[in-house]
């Protein structure tokens, strides 16, 4: 009897346990919804090699492949697969945070995320460091994926990047409790290129090196926004390496005058770019290249950057802020 | 009720119908073969299983459809009074004394179900991207724990299937190892079937600790993998030999179903050309990988040595008396390639020809002799396939090939024809057993 009775009791307990576990992994997250530091990270433009998934959304940001010279402390000299990364978040406008670094400690001070590294990486290996940080998937209902994707834009159009709202833990533990959509979307054609053949030689000698692309901005809000319509509010760098990899060979745009235009929704401004114009070439070293002269896998972004804060914009519209990336390109036309 | 205990009862209802025997005597036979006595029959735990896991599983689709217009708490509670409510009625229907235990342990099984929908409903509502793989450990850590506490064969068997997933994402989809995995079943669920005589998750626990093992030393050291296996079938049938002197004597089928499957397809790989190379390969670098390689071969070992100990009871046939020395012989070939780790050359290769061949003709002539035809009929698919595949090893000449295949023919002809006379003896010695037994009555 005392035996049969000791089992119920040790079944109840057990019970209770499975509830407690369910409690515990619900109520961390939801402790760190009410009471976390709450950010907006952007997702990154759309790698179509991530298809979207029965009833999630796979997310992608910049800081999910973080090059050398992000990596500080211990990190940078390499980095075991699943190791724990900290990721320091830096302020941007709208209340958007980019990372602005990322080591093996937590920082003393400021929001960070914590993460881990999805696969080993040294020094010297190209490509960056792959991460992962807990918020590379979003939950919806059933059939709402394909309207997210809709809106998300797909690779010959405009996209849309996802802001998601995170909610960041003491410990750097993130929680997504949200998103929005940004006020700007963008696209990417290749007007023109120029293969190179087996032998490295152009496959159209008479044609430059260096691609001609239009760049599509679109105003995807309902309210008007300010944009910055000049070429030098563009900044072409390295995709998949850090930014300063190829610093522009030119100054001629440090002192430029935005061009500011005010963009209705759902209206598009088209930039066309000449990367074999002088002013887009690049410093490789001792060298001044266009990326067309560069090696065929060298994989490049333009991007937008907003102008700061403009007095036009408290009396026409809204400045759009911030800087937005197209999909990564390379000189023999392809397209990400 | 096993399919002679079927076949005996239909039969002697019949024999009542028929006149044959009367109340009396139907009732003597019936005692003399009594059904054994069995916790846990197929269908008690299949159907009572079943329908707790469509019910569970349609918990879980319910959830992943994600209503937006159910708020994060509703969810919440929602699964957590699923959850209380199912185990809570279980345990008030398996009280002492209590109706309908078995409703009340399929119940439990629905709560451990809504457990681990909860965890992905957690997961789903936060939008928690961690390592997936461990909320299926959890998950068979919640079912393991109530398996032995209730105890409950179903929790067992959901225990035993999560652990399985758990491993395959960890070795297939993470690459890493799930060195817990055989632990939980050799420490968790064999342990737990044995308790509860139940034959079912006996065998699937066999099956499923080799496939774990088989997982994680594979991520540790894929050579190591085929001799392991063998040799932990191997100790599977050393098991089976001492069954008898087991308080589960029954064990014995699922230890020798899976440890002879696996021994005997092994047995047959071993049989390939190639097979010296499989031993030759490094000693293990850490302490995990000695423990994975030391540990099979010390189970055959302790398993056929404790057999001088605690004696098998003795065979009736020729074949029965030779099938244990056979697979002693392979079990110590297979373990002294593993100590030496060096290519064993041709040599080995012939052995093993020699001794699958022998195992194939000790089936069909115990087979013949016991008039069991799946043995005869397994001896015979084990010559052919031995045959099959030696056909291009070794035989270029069509004349040697023709010849190999009219001899094989022959013996199964001959197999087929022995078989037959001594079914018809048998028979006839029957026939002549029942005359005998009505003369009495016709005097």
């Amino acid at each position: 009897m005392a035996s049969w009775l000791n089992r119920r009791a040790l079944v109840a307990a057990l019970v209770l346990a499975q509830l407690a576990v369910l409690a515990v992994m619900a109520g961390n997250r939801e402790w760190i919804r009410a009471n976390g530091e709450v950010v907006y990270l952007r997702t990154a433009p759309i790698d179509p090699r991530d298809p979207f998934r029965g009833d999630f959304v796979r997310l992608h940001y910049p800081f999910n492949q973080l090059h050398a010279q992000q990596l500080r402390g211990g990190l940078s000299a390499g980095v075991t697969k699943g190791q724990v990364i900290y990721a320091e978040l830096e302020a941007g406008p709208g209340g958007l945070y980019r990372v602005s670094g990322a080591s093996e400690r937590a920082p003393a001070a400021g929001p960070y995320l914590k993460g881990r590294a999805r696969y080993a990486w040294q020094t010297e290996q190209r490509g960056g460091l792959a991460a992962k940080f807990g918020i590379e998937q979003y939950y919806v209902q059933q059939g709402k994926g394909i309207a997210i994707e809709q809106r998300r834009g797909n690779r010959d159009g405009i996209q849309v990047p996802m802001e998601m709202r995170v909610a960041l833990g003491g410990d750097g533990t993130a929680v997504l409790t949200g998103y929005r959509w940004s006020q700007l979307g963008i696209g990417l054609e290749m007007l023109r290129f120029n293969r190179r053949g087996r032998d490295g030689e152009l496959e159209n000698p008479e044609q430059p090196a260096s691609p001609k692309l239009r760049l599509n901005l679109q105003n995807v809000s309902d309210a008007p926004l300010l944009v910055d319509s000049h070429p030098c509010a563009l900044a072409l760098i390295a995709a998949f390496d850090a930014p300063e990899r190829y610093p522009p060979a030119s100054d001629h745009c440090a002192d430029h005058v935005p061009q500011l235009r005010v963009m209705a929704p759902e209206q598009v401004l088209a930039i066309e770019v000449d990367l074999s114009e002088p002013r887009w070439w690049l410093r490789d070293g001792e060298q001044v290249l266009e990326i067309g002269a560069l090696k065929e896998r060298e994989m490049f972004r333009l991007v937008y950057r907003a102008p700061a804060q403009q007095q036009a914009e408290l009396e026409q519209a809204e400045l759009w802020r911030g800087e937005l990336p197209s999909r990564a390109f390379n000189a023999m036309g392809r397209v990400d | 009720m096993s399919a002679n205990s079927r076949w005996l009862r239909s039969e002697i209802e019949q024999w009542q119908q028929e006149g044959l025997i009367d109340d009396r005597q139907a009732g003597l036979l019936l005692a003399r073969y009594p059904v054994p006595a069995s916790r846990d029959g197929w269908g008690r735990v299949i159907f009572s299983a079943l329908g707790a896991l469509i019910f569970g599983l349609g918990i879980i689709l319910l959830f992943a459809y994600n209503w937006e217009t159910m708020h994060r708490f509703a969810k919440l509670a929602s699964i957590g009074a699923g959850l209380l409510g199912a185990h809570a009625a279980g345990w008030w229907l398996m009280r002492p004394g209590g109706a309908h235990p078995r409703l009340g342990e399929s119940l439990h099984l629905l709560g451990s179900l809504l457990f681990g929908a909860g965890i992905w409903l957690v997961a789903q509502i936060y939008h928690i991207d961690e390592h997936y793989p461990n909320a299926f450990l959890v998950w068979s850590l919640g079912a393991l724990a109530l398996a032995w506490a209730i105890p409950s064969t179903a929790q067992g068997a959901l225990a035993l299937a999560l652990v399985l997933i758990w491993a395959w994402a960890e070795v297939f989809d993470f690459q890493q190892g799930a060195h817990l995995g055989p632990w939980l079943v050799a420490l968790g669920v064999l342990p737990l079937a044995w308790q509860r005589r139940a034959t079912a998750l006996l065998a699937a626990g066999l099956i499923g600790f080799l496939l774990l093992f088989a997982f994680s030393l594979g991520r540790l050291d894929d050579d190591a993998v085929f001799t392991a296996l063998f040799l932990l079938a191997g100790s599977y049938l050393g098991l089976a030999r001492l069954a008898p002197h087991f308080h589960y004597a029954e064990s014995a089928a699922p230890l020798t179903l899976v440890g002879g499957a696996t021994y005997l397809f092994m047995l047959f790989l071993c049989t390939f050309a190639d097979i010296g190379e499989v031993f030759e390969h490094d000693y293990p670098q850490t302490a995990l990988g000695w423990l994975y390689w030391l540990l099979p071969l010390a189970a055959a070992a302790a398993t056929w040595l404790a057999q001088l100990r605690w004696r098998p009871p003795p065979a009736a046939s020729a074949g029965g008396r030779w099938e244990p020395l056979l697979m002693a012989l392979a079990l110590a070939i297979v373990g002294y390639g593993m100590l030496s780790a060096r290519d064993l050359g041709a040599v080995i290769w012939v052995a093993f020809n020699l001794l699958f061949a022998a195992h194939a003709l000790l089936y069909i002539e115990r087979g013949t002799r016991e008039l069991r035809w799946p043995l005869v009929l397994l001896g015979c698919l084990m010559l052919g396939a031995q045959i099959f595949a030696r056909f291009t090893d070794l035989f270029d000449s069509l004349l040697l090939r023709a010849a190999v295949f009219v001899l094989a023919g022959a013996g199964l002809f001959a197999v087929g024809h022995y078989y037959s006379r001594q079914k018809a003896r048998q028979q006839a010695t029957q026939q002549r057993t029942a005359q005998q037994a009505e003369a009495p009555h016709h005097g």
